[in-house]
């Protein structure tokens, strides 16, 4: 859809156009590429004067050192992992599985008056949250529930704050899908509800994992209610768990940004494979919505 | 829709799964809780202070059977998680590591237990000041408003790290050590050029100017309270202080303003600067070949002080503790007792800790392969503590803001003191004191 | 979970007879289906936003000693103090020129990158997704990764300033320096969503227009002026308003990088309402404090959505 390149431009243009990507490029990427050098530099080439672009001695023992690195034994960094998988995947299904029928609800069954956009703003509004605001009272929440440092309670959490935006999203795609599909599922003996999940939610399928690629990553990245929610090593969540690696005294540098590197590998494998929703997912979510 | 209910299935046994995983664990913490639960949880700091007990810990549980759950937190938010957890009910650790200008905060809030209760008390070997860390009301200085004057201090946690600020210079370059800020700066002067920077601050906004600045406060003859809590930082005395620490600016690196620990120990170990006030885990660094550029060349010893003044570098050490909380007081105590002994201090100090045990700090064989002992054991005989209120985080703060803000170059050194002596004040006041 | 599941399940057959009462698959008739499926949604969103703001408003009215222990209700003093503390409202001014400078940055390049990558073909694809890969990283750890590059000694950057003959930046130990590198942070990693929802809206554009405004002789600046901003508009106020409610609520950036400093220069509302609240057991001031941030919040997203919404009936 290229609306506007049709018109050939002046080399000048093109010249201009390639240096500005060029150097964005280079923006975006100069910061991952130094995170994942440093994290295979040895402790002295990381603290020397002279800065190395590429490691001299490139080293794996910031991960398997039976000490130091972070895959060994005693360090809690493959708990994190695990636990933030947990976490991200069962409260997108969970997210996903409520936010669609609430969804499909605000995208089809016109209430009286305006109350359809009443409550979809007043949906988003739990978004505009700052979260520090109510993190105090979730403690307490969550201690009254016998949840605090579980993963439950993270569960709970994000399930709570990824449904504004899943429903968002799922409503525009819902709303893309022509009504006159489901009547005629409905007039062939279909329950309304059985025409949502046989024609309706098959159809929206790039909408979904679109919106759960979104709601994965919003998961696995967050770090303020992870922080005050989750006091004991063994449950922690990635961003969490690393924040507790910067030490008082010294930081270690070395562990740090492989941990951050290997946090940031699953999150960059997943979205290169389904890169093409990305685009699609806003398209349909974010510019309809 | 085959598809979709297929996806559906498989989330949901994925779901299934992790909550079987949660149950489990669960479930294993009811069971513990009914046969007398022998699993106890301590939050500690991550750093060689924990790493060095953690490696031992199999033996404490082989030894009692007691089982340890090892929590391990960044010094940015191992307070809030104990302070919040302390403050409705603390029920979530048994253990507690704290620094010592948390004291006020937990003991004095009633949120520990006293261990005189559990029939404990530190013995003599600990050294003194330590012990007078972990006791509440403190031994000496103001007491709060609206508290028992004649209340006997009571002790409320054992002390573990012996951490108290070292100065640290290059021997090889400089004699002896300066013993007064004077001699320092004559020897800035005569071997200008012979490393990078002469003297490098801790700059960092908070808790690191502040800490840093102490030492220069205190050994002016100058402190933040008179004996009625009256605000006496705007002292001239005071303002000397920061007149000198600012003066060694010229000799220092340029991103002072925003150094932490981190910088200074590597700027010293990279062989950059004559000299620092650190902390002593340090020390270990510039011994070690893989790490340092001055292996041999580092001298450790007492922070100088101004002429006519008393030495006084700060204590920061660490104290284990138990909460109020806490329903195996007697398991927690006697982990304590076990991460506090002669022995494992001994170990600890082997893998880079510091011990609060005469003892360990004397002993022959230690001082030959950690020759800083010598100068821990020193520092802390003249240490001297920050201000006992559960107000003084919040001191620090404006304390260090406006240090740093002196230290940046954008105010001078006596509107710097005499702004942060007037908020403190009303800080203060507004708190009854 | 699977027991809300079986309860969904169960609707369609109490609907199946109530369809077939009304002849016609009449769409308004199921307002118990729609209620039913709206309730978890609400519910969840009760729990974990009702309570916890009556919470937060009953705190607000609240008094608390030293100790963090309760005493007694201040009726509006801790509102009174948040009003007169100079602290409170420099940390407004901080967070709203963080947001109109970042938010702002954002769009301009977001839009700009759009437009040159809005071309199809195999290769934009790759190179759209690299763009991207910010926004899905953790904050926290984007600030890790620039806290070590932006080191004023240690740092790649400032090592890279004096190679080519430039003096060291004090990046995060100087005021000014500091603000503008947690701009600089946020524009690195929200951009390429900017960028993102400006691109899908353009790949929705219609095309007939821009080929009127072809045969018209229009210059490209001015069709991109004249025909694309107008139409794009919702979209970009959609980037806006995303943006500006994520901006104003800035805090993992603040902790890792500069904990508010030097100064009080970065103190973000979060960082310092966070900070009186978990290290200075200042429950009143800082509860008073986050309400107020809410309302404004509340207002500024208000504001842009009926701009949004007014500018999209417009098209």
């Amino acid at each position: 859809m290229a609306v506007l390149t049709q018109k050939p431009g002046g080399w000048r243009l093109k010249v201009l156009r390639a240096s500005f990507l060029t150097s964005t490029i280079i923006f975006v990427l100069f910061p991952l590429y130094w995170m994942i050098i440093t994290s295979f530099k040895t402790d002295r080439e990381l603290f020397a004067d002279k800065q190395t672009f590429f490691p001299k001695n490139f080293t794996w023992q910031h991960y398997f050192d039976p000490i130091e690195g972070i895959f060994s034994a005693n360090n809690p960094f493959v708990g994190f992992f695990v636990n933030s998988t947990i976490v991200a995947f069962a409260s997108t299904l969970l997210c996903l599985t409520i936010g669609s029928f609430s969804a499909y609800s605000l995208a089809r069954f016109k209430m009286r008056g305006k109350r359809n956009e009443r409550i979809s703003f007043l949906i988003l509004t739990a978004r505009m949250l700052p979260p520090i605001v109510i993190v105090v009272p979730l403690y307490l929440i969550m201690q009254q529930l016998g949840l605090l440092n579980t993963l439950w309670a993270m569960l709970i959490v994000y399930t709570g704050f990824n449904l504004p935006f899943v429903v968002w999203m799922l409503k525009a795609f819902f709303e893309e899908i022509p009504e006159s599909l489901e009547e005629s599922a409905m007039i062939d003996g279909s329950s309304r509800f059985m025409a949502f999940i046989k024609i309706v939610l098959p159809l929206a399928m790039p909408g979904l994992v679109a919106t759960s690629i979104f709601t994965v990553i919003l998961t696995w990245n967050e770090f303020l209610f992870a922080m005050f929610l989750l006091n004991n090593t063994d449950v922690m969540t990635l961003p969490a768990g690393i924040s507790t690696f910067i030490t008082q005294y010294k930081t270690n540098w070395g562990a740090l940004t492989a941990a951050a590197t290997m946090s940031i590998l699953p999150v960059l494998i997943f979205s290169f494979m389904v890169q093409k929703h990305l685009v699609k997912g806003m398209t349909m979510g974010a510019v309809k919505g | 829709m085959k598809k979709f209910l297929a996806v559906l299935t498989i989330l949901s046994l994925i779901l299934a799964a992790c909550g079987s995983n949660d149950e489990k664990s669960s479930d294993n913490d009811d069971q513990n809780s009914s046969e007398e639960d022998k699993t106890i949880s301590v939050a500690m700091v991550a750093g060689v202070e924990s790493s060095a007990v953690k490696q031992m810990i199999p033996e404490f549980e082989e030894e009692t059977g007691i089982n340890v759950e090892w929590n391990e937190f960044d010094y940015n938010t191992l307070y809030e998680r104990i302070y919040n957890d302390l403050r409705n009910g603390g029920k979530t650790y048994d253990v507690i590591f704290a620094d010592d200008p948390w004291m006020p905060m937990f003991a004095g809030g009633g949120f520990l237990t006293p261990l005189k209760e559990l029939g404990y008390t530190p013995d003599e070997d600990f050294v003194k000041t330590s012990r007078q860390v972990s006791m509440w009301p403190a031994p000496e200085g103001p007491r709060l408003p609206n508290s028992d004057k004649d209340e006997e201090s009571k002790y409320y946690a054992v002390p573990q790290v012996g951490n108290v600020q070292l100065f640290f210079y290059r021997k090889d370059i400089l004699n002896d050590i300066p013993q007064t800020w004077e001699d320092l700066e004559k020897a800035i002067e005569e071997h200008q050029g012979e490393t990078k920077y002469g003297f490098v601050h801790r700059g960092a906004r908070g808790n690191p100017v502040a800490t840093n600045f102490n030492a220069f406060l205190w050994s002016h003859g100058a402190d933040f309270f008179d004996k009625d809590w009256n605000v006496t930082l705007d002292n001239p005395e005071a303002i000397d202080a920061l007149e000198r620490y600012l003066n060694f600016k010229k000799n220092a690196p340029e991103g002072i303003a925003s150094y932490n620990s981190d910088q200074i120990g590597r700027v010293m170990a990279g062989g950059d600067a004559l000299s620092s006030i650190v902390w002593p885990v340090w020390a270990q660094t510039m011994e070690d070949e893989e790490k340092s550029e001055v292996v041999g060349k580092m001298g450790y010893g007492l922070v100088p002080k101004a002429e006519g003044h008393e030495h006084a570098p700060m204590i920061g050490n660490w104290l284990f503790a138990i909460p109020e909380g806490s329903d195996k007081k007697e398991n927690a105590l006697s982990f304590i007792e076990w991460a506090s002994s002669k022995d494992v201090q001994t170990e600890m100090t082997k893998l880079g800790g510091l011990p609060t045990r005469t003892s360990v700090l004397k002993d022959e064989e230690l001082l030959k392969d950690y020759p800083y002992l010598e100068a821990v054991h020193e520092g802390l005989q003249s240490a001297r503590w920050r201000p006992r209120t559960p107000l003084y985080s919040e001191i620090e703060q404006i304390y260090g803001t406006y240090l740093n803000r002196a230290i940046s170059g954008e105010i001078g050194a006596e509107e710097a003191l005499t702004k942060a002596a007037d908020e403190i004040s009303k800080l203060m006041e507004e708190n009854g004191y | 979970m699977n027991m809300k599941e079986v309860a969904f399940m169960r609707v369609p057959t109490n609907h199946k007879t109530n369809k077939k009462k009304t002849a016609a698959p009449g769409l308004s008739n199921d307002r118990r289906l729609a209620g039913m499926l709206l309730t978890p949604t609400l519910l969840i969103l009760a729990l974990l936003t009702l309570f916890p703001i009556g919470y937060t408003i009953f705190i607000s009215f609240s008094s608390f000693d030293t100790f963090g222990k309760f005493t007694g209700f201040a009726g509006l003093d801790n509102y009174l103090k948040t009003f007169t503390s100079g602290v409170f409202w420099s940390s407004i001014y901080i967070t709203l020129l963080f947001t109109a400078l970042a938010v702002g940055s954002q769009i301009f390049l977001g839009f700009n990158l759009a437009l040159i990558m809005s071309k199809d073909g195999k290769a934009m694809k790759y190179l759209r997704w690299l763009l991207i890969i910010p926004m899905m990283l953790s904050p926290l750890v984007v600030a890790i990764v620039f806290k070590l590059m932006l080191n004023t000694d240690m740092g790649i950057i400032n090592y890279m300033l004096q190679g080519i003959g430039l003096p060291k930046i004090n990046f995060l130990g100087e005021p000014v320096m500091a603000f503008l590198s947690l701009v600089v942070v946020d524009i690195w990693q929200w951009t390429p969503m900017v960028f993102l929802i400006i691109l899908a809206g353009m790949q929705a554009l219609p095309k007939d227009p821009f080929e009127a405004a072809d045969i018209d002789g229009a210059s490209k600046f001015q069709t991109i002026r004249y025909v694309m901003i107008p139409m794009l508009k919702p979209i970009l106020i959609v980037a806006l308003v995303i943006r500006t409610m994520d901006a104003l609520r800035t805090f993992d950036q603040v902790f890792v990088l500069t904990q508010g400093g030097p100064g009080r220069a970065t103190e973000t509302v979060s960082f310092l309402m966070y900070r009186q609240a978990m290290k200075f057991s200042d429950f009143g001031f800082a509860t008073a404090g986050l309400l107020i941030v809410l309302v404004i919040t509340i207002i500024i997203s208000s504001l842009l959505i009926k701009l949004m919404n007014s500018s999209q009936s417009a098209n």
